[in-house]
C-alpha cells in the first residue's frame, strides 16, 4: 500500500493544503516551524483516522487534539489517497472531530460502503468503531504509529533509555498492537487474580471470604439442623407423654367412680346415726349438779380435814427471853492490839540479835602484838636467804664433743695447704708453655706477610710474562680475617699477662677468647690465599715463594683453678659459745651469793639462809597479829552502834502502839508489858465475838414460836368449817363425825350428775358434726343423688382407695404439668425455630460463590501458563526473524563496523558484532548506532507485523539527527533502496539529507518536497 | 361415578438451593398457594377424595407451623384426604406424619404393605407409603376387587424412561419427574416441579361402577415462571451482551430461566468471569445451550497473542473455560482499561 496524497482540510496549522507523496523515497524537508511534524501528524491522521473519544478522552488523545486541532476555524478534517496493492485507489476523508469517515473510490469518486469494503477485502476496517487505514495491512492505529510511523520522539526515547530496545522488542513480540508486553499482560492476570481471587488462608479477598462464608454457612445449617432434631423428637416426646397423662387421667376417673361409691355408704351411714343421737337426746333428763362453787368449797374443805395431820407442838430449848438475856450480858469488843504487831517483835528480835552478836564479840580474848629485831625487812631477808642458797646452771653435755671436733677440722686445713702448693707449680709450667707459643706465633705471621709480598710479585712477573693468567680468586674477606687473627694473638698475649697477676680462671678465659678468634681468622683466611700445591705454573722460569708452615697451639692441659680451701665448721663455734655462756653464768651466781653474805653480816645476821627465813617469818607475824587486834576492837564498835540502833527501832515502835518505856524500865520489860495487854484484849474479844450467834438463834426461835401458834390455829379451823358447811347444807347432827360422811356422800352425788350431763353435750356435738350445718332431710336428698350418680353398679371399694385415689391423682397432675411444661418448651424451641430450608439455601448460595470464585481462579490459572508459554514461544520465533531481516542492513548503516547482530530469544536482547568478531550489547553503543539499529528494528517490525498482502509504507520524521554524515548518507541509501518496494516518507530539516535527495531521488518514483517556514 | 384429584410433589417448605434465600422463600410461598389452589379445585370438581401422591411435603424442612396450616386445609375439605407418603415425606413415627394433628378424614399410608381404604362402593383405593428414603421393592396386590375400581397408590415408581407394569383389574396411580396418562397407570409430575417445569399439574381420576378409570389433566393455581431465551451471538462486545443479558434477567418473572443461546464472541466473559452481577436471585441462568465462538489465530503470525490462542485452542479444556480462557488472556494483551 502506498499512500499518494493527504488533504489537510482543516488540520493544526494547514487549511486546504495538500502533501503528494511519490511511490518510492519522499524527503519532505524544510527549517524549523515548516510544518513537518505537523504533516508527520497529518500523514497519520489521514491514514489511521481517530479514536472516538469518550467524554475527556485519554490523555494522549487530549495532547494529540491540543496540537492538531486547527488553529483557526471550525472542523478537523484530513483525507488521505492510498493506493492498494492490486491498483486500487481509496480515499479516505476522516472526520477527526466525531470520529467520521468518508470512503470514496478515487478513481470514480463513488462513496464505499464500509461493510461492503471490508467484505470485499475480508477483513475489518475499523478500530474502536472508527475507519482506520492501518487495518489494510493488518495493523491497527495503535501498532501502526508503533512500527511504521517513526518520530523524533520514538528515536529519542530508544536513545535515552538503554532497555527501550529490549521492551519495544518484547512488545512487538507479543502482539501487532505492540502496547503491551507478554510480562505486562501477565502482571494484570496476576493483579486481576490477587483482586478477584486472592488467597485460601489470608485476607478479605473473595476466595478466602467465600470459603469462609461456606464454613459460617455450613456451620449454621448444621446448628439448624441440630435444632430442628431436637424439635421433632421433642414433638415425639410430646405425643407420648399426652398418652401417658390420659392413661392417669382414666386411672383417676375410676378410683373417683369408686369414692362416689364410699360417699354414698358413708352418707348412709350417717343419716343412721343422725336418726338415732336425735332419739336419744330427745329422751335423756338428768338432775342439775349445784353450783360448782359450793361443790369446790365442800371439797376443798373436806381435803384440808384429811390432810390436817397432826397437831402441832410447841417447840423445844431456850425461850426467845432466854436468849435476849444472854445478849444483854456480852462484853463490847476491845480496842488496841489483840496480840504484839509484827512491826515490833521485829523490832525486838532484831535489839535481840544485836546485843547476842556483840556480848559473842566482847567474849573472844585477843592477844596484844609482841615486836621483831632486824634492820631488814621479811622481804629482804628472804632475797638474801635465796641468793645463799643459789646453784649453778648444769652444763650442756654437747660441749662434751668439742675437742675431737676441733682435731678433725685441723687436719683438713693441713691437706689443703698440700694440695695448693701442687697446683701452683702446674700452673707455673702451663704459663711457661704458652709463652713459647706467642713467640713462635709472632714469627709466623712476620713470614706470613713475607710470604704474601712473594706471592704478589710472583703474580705480577706471570702476568707480565704471558697472556692473561686464570683470574685469581677475589680476595674478598681477606682484610676482616687477618684483622681477627691479630685480635686473638692480641688476646692471647693479654691472658698469659694477666695469669701473673690476677686468678688463673680469668687468664684461661681471655687466653681461650684469643685462641678462637686466631682460628677463626686462619681457617677463614685458607680458601682466599692461594694455596702452594694449586697454583698454576708460570710459563716464566721464576719459581714460586715458599709459604710458610703455621704454628701449632700448645698441647699442655689447663690446670684449671686451685683447689678449694675448706670451710670453718659452724657446729664447732656454736658449740664454744655454748661452753662460753656456762661459764659466765656459774660467775654471775658466784658473785651473788657473795654479795648476800655480806649483806647479812653487815646487818649483824649470820648467812644462814635458815634462819634469815626465820626471821623473816616472825617479823610478818608481828604485823598479822597488830592487825586482827585493830580489827576486834573496830568491830564491837560496830556491834554496840547496831544494838544501839536495834534498841532506838524498838522503842520507837512500842511508841507507835501506844507504849511509852519508862525510865529505868528498859524496852524489854517495856515490850512484856505490851505482850500482856494484848493478850488480856484478846480474851475480851472472844467473848464479844458470840455475839451474832445469839441474835440469830433468837431470830429463829421467834419464827419458831409464831409458826406454831399460826398451826395451831389452822388445825382448829378446819373442824369449824366442816361443822359450818354441814350445817349450810343442813345435815343432821353437830358433831364432826356426823358431818363428814354425810359431805362425803354429797360430794359424790354431786360427780354423778356433772358426768351425765358431759354426755349429753357430747351427743348433742355429735349429732351436729354429723349434720354438718344441714338437715336431716337434705341428707337424705343428698344420700338420694349419690345413689343416682353411682348407679345400680356396685364394685368393691377397696380399704387404701384414699391414697390409692392421692397416688394416682398426684401421678395425673404430675404428668399434666410436665405436659405443660414440655409444650411451653415447645412452643418457645418453635418461635426460635429457624427454617431449615432457608438455611440449606444460604449454604447452597455461599457454595455457589466459592465456587464461581474458584472456577475464576481456575480459567486465569490455565490462561497463565497458556500466556507464560506462548511468550516464550513467541520470543522464541520473532527474534531470530527480526534477526535475518535486520543483519543485512546493519554493516551497511554502520560503515562495516559491525557485521552481523542476534537477538536472544529468552530475553529479546540485542547483540552486535563488531569488525573483531566481539559481540557487544546494542544497549552500551553510542547513540548513532542505537538510533540506526532502532530504524532497522522498526523497518524490520513492519515487514514483519504486516499481516495482510499489502507492503507498508514508513514514514520518519528527522531520525538521522544522532547521525554522522557517513551513516545519514549510508542510511538513506538503505532507505532509498528499501523505497523500490515499501513507499518511504521522510520528514527532515537536515542540508545535507536535502543535498543527498536532490542528488540522489529520480522523479516520478522519488520526490522532494521543499517546506516554506510558517513563522 | 367416583372422582378423585390426585397430585404429587408439592413439596411444602423444601429447599430451593439454586435461587437463594429470597427465591426459595417465594417458592414456598407459591407451594402452600398452590396446596390451596388444588383444595379448591377438589372442591369445585366435587371430588370424593384428595389423592396426595407422595412428596407432600420435606420431612428434613418442614416447619411444625406449615404442617398446622397443611392440616387445616386437608379439614377444610369435605371429602377424604388420601395420602401416599414418597421419597422426601416418608412415614415414622417421629415424623410430621406421625406427629401432626390430622384431622379424622386425612389418611396417611404408615406402611409399605398396601392398605385398603374403601370410599363407596364403586372405588377401592389401596395404598402404600415410602417408610425410609431408599426405594424399595414394591409388591403390587393382586386380584381386583369384587366391584368396582380399584387404585393402587404409591409414590415414585416412574421416571423419565420407565413406568410402572399395570395390573390386572387395577388402576396404578404414582410419581414421577414428568406426567403421563396410560391406561391402568397414572404417572403424576410435581405439582411444584424444579425451577423451569410447569407448575400446578394434577389429574382428574373418575372411577366408574364397571372398573374403568379415566383421566384428565388439570392445571391449579398461577404460574408465574417462564422460560425467557436470550440468543447473543449479534452480541460482540462486552457491553452489549452484558446489556442483553441484564434486560433479560430485568424482565423476568419470578423463577422463570435465562436460556442464553447462539454464540458467545470471542473475548466475552460470561458474569461469572466478568464480575457482572445479575443482581436477582430468583431466576436460573442456563448457558446449556450457549455455543462459544472459537478464534481462529493468524497462520503467518507469530507473537504472543497468536501463540496463545494456538495453545489455549489445543488445550484439552470444556469450551466454556477454554472460550473464558481466551477472553481472559485477550483482555490481559490488548490496552487495559
Amino acid at each position: 500500500m502506498k499512500i499518494e496524497r493527504i488533504d489537510a482540510d482543516a488540520f493544526g496549522p494547514f487549511r486546504k493544503e495538500t502533501l503528494d507523496l511519490a511511490p518510492g523515497m519522499t524527503v519532505v524537508h524544510g527549517p524549523n516551524e515548516a510544518g513537518k511534524s505537523s504533516w508527520f501528524a497529518a500523514v497519520y491522521a489521514a491514514m489511521c483516522g481517530r479514536r472516538r473519544a469518550r467524554g475527556r478522552g485519554t490523555v494522549s488523545q487530549r495532547i494529540f487534539k491540543a496540537r492538531h486541532k486547527p488553529w483557526r476555524g471550525g472542523g478537523w478534517r484530513v483525507g488521505a489517497t492510498l493506493v492498494l496493492e492490486n491498483g486500487r485507489k481509496i480515499h479516505l476523508a476522516h472526520n477527526l472531530r466525531d470520529g467520521g469517515c468518508v470512503l470514496t473510490d478515487a478513481a470514480d469518486g463513488h462513496e464505499l460502503g464500509l461493510e461492503q469494503l471490508e467484505a470485499e477485502l475480508g477483513h475489518e476496517l475499523t478500530t474502536s468503531a472508527t475507519v482506520d487505514g492501518a487495518r489494510f495491512l493488518g495493523l491497527n492505529r495503535d501498532s501502526a504509529r508503533a512500527t511504521i510511523f517513526v518520530g523524533q520522539g520514538d528515536v529519542l526515547r530508544a536513545l535515552n533509555e538503554a532497555s527501550e530496545l529490549q521492551e519495544y522488542l518484547q512488545r512487538a513480540a507479543t502482539s501487532n498492537t505492540v502496547d503491551i508486553t507478554a510480562q505486562q499482560a501477565l502482571m494484570w492476570l496476576a493483579e486481576q487474580r490477587r483482586e478477584r481471587i486472592g488467597v485460601a488462608h489470608v485476607g478479605s479477598r473473595p476466595l478466602r471470604s467465600a470459603m469462609l462464608e461456606v464454613e459460617q454457612a455450613r456451620a449454621e445449617a448444621d446448628r439448624v439442623r441440630d435444632n430442628y432434631g431436637a424439635f421433632q423428637d421433642a414433638i415425639a416426646g410430646l405425643r407420648r407423654m399426652q398418652t401417658d397423662l390420659s392413661v392417669a387421667q382414666e386411672a383417676v376417673a375410676g378410683l373417683e367412680r369408686l369414692a362416689l361409691q364410699a360417699d354414698l355408704a358413708s352418707l348412709e351411714g350417717r343419716i343412721v346415726q343422725v336418726v338415732a343421737l336425735t332419739k336419744d337426746l330427745e329422751t335423756a333428763v338428768a338432775d342439775a349438779p349445784a353450783a360448782s362453787a359450793l361443790v369446790r368449797e365442800v371439797s376443798t374443805a373436806l381435803d384440808a380435814h384429811r390432810n390436817r395431820g397432826d397437831e402441832p407442838l410447841a417447840p423445844t430449848g431456850p425461850s426467845s427471853d432466854d436468849l435476849r438475856a444472854q445478849l444483854a450480858a456480852l462484853p463490847l469488843h476491845p480496842t488496841g492490839d489483840l496480840e504484839a504487831s509484827t512491826d515490833v517483835v521485829a523490832a525486838l528480835e532484831r535489839s535481840r540479835d544485836a546485843e547476842t552478836a556483840l556480848s559473842t564479840h566482847s567474849s573472844v580474848v585477843v592477844l596484844a602484838p609482841v615486836a621483831a629485831s632486824s634492820s631488814l625487812s621479811a622481804d629482804e631477808l628472804r632475797e638474801i636467804a635465796a641468793a645463799i642458797d643459789a646453784e649453778p646452771p648444769a652444763p650442756d653435755p654437747r660441749v662434751e664433743n668439742l675437742p675431737s671436733m676441733r682435731d678433725e677440722h685441723e687436719t683438713a686445713v693441713s691437706a689443703h695447704a698440700e694440695a695448693l702448693d701442687r697446683h701452683t707449680s702446674a700452673v707455673d709450667a702451663y704459663r711457661a708453655e704458652h709463652e713459647a707459643y706467642a713467640g713462635r706465633l709472632r714469627a709466623y705471621e712476620a713470614s706470613r706477610v713475607e710470604y704474601e709480598t712473594a706471592y704478589a710479585a710472583y703474580q705480577e712477573n706471570r702476568a707480565a710474562a704471558k697472556a692473561p693468567p686464570p683470574k685469581p680468586a677475589p680476595p674478598t674477606g681477606r682484610r676482616p680475617k687477618l684483622l681477627l687473627v691479630a685480635m686473638g694473638v692480641f688476646g692471647i698475649v693479654i691472658g698469659l699477662l694477666l695469669l701473673i697477676w690476677f686468678h688463673p680462671a680469668t687468664t684461661v678465659t681471655v687466653v681461650l677468647v684469643g685462641l678462637a678468634l686466631l682460628i677463626a681468622g686462619l681457617v677463614g683466611s685458607k680458601p682466599t690465599a692461594p694455596p702452594p700445591v694449586a697454583t698454576p705454573s708460570p710459563p716464566t722460569e721464576v719459581a714460586p715463594p715458599q709459604a710458610p708452615t703455621p704454628v701449632r697451639p700448645p698441647e699442655t692441659a689447663d690446670p684449671g683453678s686451685a683447689p678449694p680451701a675448706p670451710q670453718p665448721r659452724a657446729d664447732i663455734a656454736s658449740l664454744q659459745a655454748i661452753q662460753d655462756a656456762w661459764v659466765q653464768m656459774c660467775e654471775r651466781v658466784e658473785r651473788k651469793r657473795e654479795d648476800a653474805a655480806a649483806k647479812a653480816r653487815g646487818a649483824g645476821l649470820a648467812p644462814d639462809s635458815a634462819e634469815l627465813r626465820q626471821l623473816a617469818r616472825s617479823i610478818d607475824s608481828v604485823g598479822e597479829e597488830t592487825r586482827r587486834s585493830l580489827e576486834f576492837e573496830a568491830r564491837r564498835n560496830d556491834l554496840q552502834a547496831a544494838v544501839d540502833s536495834a534498841r532506838s527501832v524498838l522503842r520507837e515502835a512500842l511508841m507507835l502502839r501506844g507504849v511509852s518505856v519508862d525510865a529505868g524500865e528498859g524496852e524489854a520489860l517495856a515490850f512484856e508489858r505490851y505482850s500482856r495487854a494484848c493478850r488480856e484484849r484478846q480474851v475480851q474479844a472472844a467473848a464479844a465475838a458470840r455475839r451474832p450467834d445469839l441474835e440469830e438463834s433468837l431470830r429463829l426461835r421467834v419464827e419458831r414460836e409464831t409458826a406454831h401458834a399460826e398451826a395451831a390455829a389452822a388445825y382448829a379451823s378446819t373442824k369449824k368449817t366442816l361443822l359450818e358447811l354441814a350445817a349450810r347444807l343442813d345435815f343432821e347432827g353437830a358433831t364432826l363425825a356426823d358431818a363428814i360422811p354425810q359431805l362425803e356422800r354429797w360430794i359424790s352425788g354431786q360427780e354423778a350428775r356433772r358426768v351425765a350431763e358431759g354426755d349429753q353435750r357430747e351427743q348433742a356435738g355429735r349429732l351436729d358434726e354429723m349434720l354438718d350445718g344441714k338437715s336431716i332431710d337434705e341428707l337424705i336428698a343428698a344420700r338420694e343423688l349419690l345413689r343416682h350418680a353411682v348407679g345400680e353398679v356396685r364394685e368393691d371399694v377397696p380399704d387404701d382407695l384414699g391414697p390409692r385415689l392421692d397416688l394416682a391423682t398426684q401421678r395425673r397432675d404430675a404428668a399434666a404439668t410436665r405436659l405443660a411444661q414440655l409444650e411451653g418448651q415447645i412452643a418457645e424451641k418453635a418461635a426460635a425455630l429457624r427454617p431449615v430450608a432457608e438455611v440449606i439455601e444460604v449454604e447452597a448460595e455461599a457454595e455457589r460463590k466459592l465456587e464461581a470464585v474458584q472456577k475464576l481462579a481456575r480459567v486465569m490459572e490455565i490462561a497463565e501458563a497458556h500466556l507464560t508459554s506462548a511468550k516464550d514461544r513467541a520470543q522464541a520465533t520473532i527474534a531470530p526473524a527480526l534477526a535475518q531481516t535486520m543483519a543485512p542492513w546493519l554493516p551497511r548503516i554502520t560503515d562495516g563496523r559491525y557485521g552481523d547482530l542476534t537477538i536472544n530469544a529468552d530475553d529479546l536482547m540485542i547483540e552486535v558484532q563488531d569488525a573483531e568478531g566481539g559481540w557487544r550489547d546494542a544497549t552500551l553503543l553510542s547513540h548513532g548506532t542505537t538510533e540506526q539499529i532502532y530504524i532497522l528494528l522498526r523497518l524490520s517490525l513492519a515487514q514483519h507485523l504486516a499481516t495482510t498482502d499489502e507492503v507498508a509504507p514508513m514514514i520518519l520524521d528527522d531520525v538521522t539527527v544522532h547521525s554522522d554524515p557517513g551513516r545519514t548518507i549510508a542510511l538513506l541509501d538503505v532507505l532509498h533502496e528499501l523505497s523500490r518496494h515499501r513507499q518511504i516518507v521522510l520528514f527532515t530539516q537536515e542540508q545535507e539529507v536535502v543535498e543527498w535527495a536532490e542528488q540522489r531521488l529520480q522523479p516520478p518514483l522519488d520526490l522532494v518536497v521543499p517546506l516554506v517556514g510558517r513563522r | 361415578m367416583s372422582k378423585l384429584l390426585a397430585v404429587s410433589g408439592v413439596g411444602l417448605d423444601r429447599a430451593w438451593p439454586s435461587i437463594g434465600v429470597h427465591g426459595g422463600r417465594q417458592r414456598r410461598a407459591l407451594a402452600q398457594r398452590l396446596l390451596v389452589a388444588v383444595v379448591a379445585a377438589a372442591r369445585a370438581e366435587n371430588a370424593e377424595a384428595l389423592l396426595i401422591v407422595g412428596d407432600l411435603l420435606d420431612r428434613r424442612t418442614i416447619m411444625p407451623k406449615t404442617v398446622t396450616l397443611l392440616a387445616g386445609a386437608f379439614a377444610s375439605f369435605p371429602g377424604r384426604v388420601l395420602v401416599a407418603p414418597g421419597p422426601r415425606d416418608w412415614h415414622s413415627a417421629n415424623g410430621p406424619f406421625g406427629t401432626g394433628d390430622w384431622d379424622k378424614d386425612t389418611h396417611i399410608w404408615q406402611t409399605t404393605a398396601f392398605d385398603a381404604i374403601r370410599l363407596n362402593d364403586s372405588l377401592l383405593v389401596q395404598g402404600s407409603a415410602w417408610t425410609s428414603a431408599s426405594a424399595q421393592t414394591v409388591l403390587w396386590p393382586e386380584g381386583a376387587a369384587e366391584r368396582g375400581a380399584t387404585f393402587l397408590v404409591r409414590a415414585g415408581q416412574a421416571d423419565d424412561e420407565r413406568s410402572p407394569e399395570s395390573v390386572p383389574g387395577a388402576h396404578i396411580v404414582t410419581s414421577g419427574p414428568s406426567m403421563s396418562l396410560h391406561p391402568g397407570c397414572t404417572v403424576l409430575a410435581p405439582l411444584l416441579p424444579e425451577i423451569g417445569g410447569q407448575a400446578g399439574r394434577a389429574v382428574l381420576l373418575e372411577a366408574h361402577e364397571d372398573g374403568q378409570v379415566s383421566q384428565q389433566p388439570i392445571v391449579v393455581g398461577d404460574d408465574p415462571s417462564e422460560t425467557i431465551v436470550v440468543d447473543v451471538t449479534p452480541d460482540r462486545t462486552q457491553a452489549r451482551f452484558e446489556s442483553a443479558i441484564r434486560s433479560a434477567v430485568a424482565g423476568a418473572s419470578p423463577f422463570s430461566v435465562i436460556q442464553v443461546t447462539g454464540t458467545l464472541a470471542n473475548g466475552l466473559l460470561l458474569p461469572n468471569y466478568s464480575g457482572f452481577e445479575l443482581g436477582r436471585t430468583d431466576v436460573v441462568m442456563d448457558y446449556s445451550q450457549l455455543q462459544f465462538e472459537s478464534p481462529e489465530p493468524n497462520h503467518a503470525a507469530q507473537d504472543t497473542r497468536t501463540e496463545f490462542l494456538r495453545g489455549i485452542l489445543g488445550a484439552d479444556e470444556p469450551d466454556e473455560v477454554r472460550h473464558q480462557v481466551v477472553a481472559l488472556g485477550l483482555r490481559a494483551l490488548e490496552a487495559q482499561e
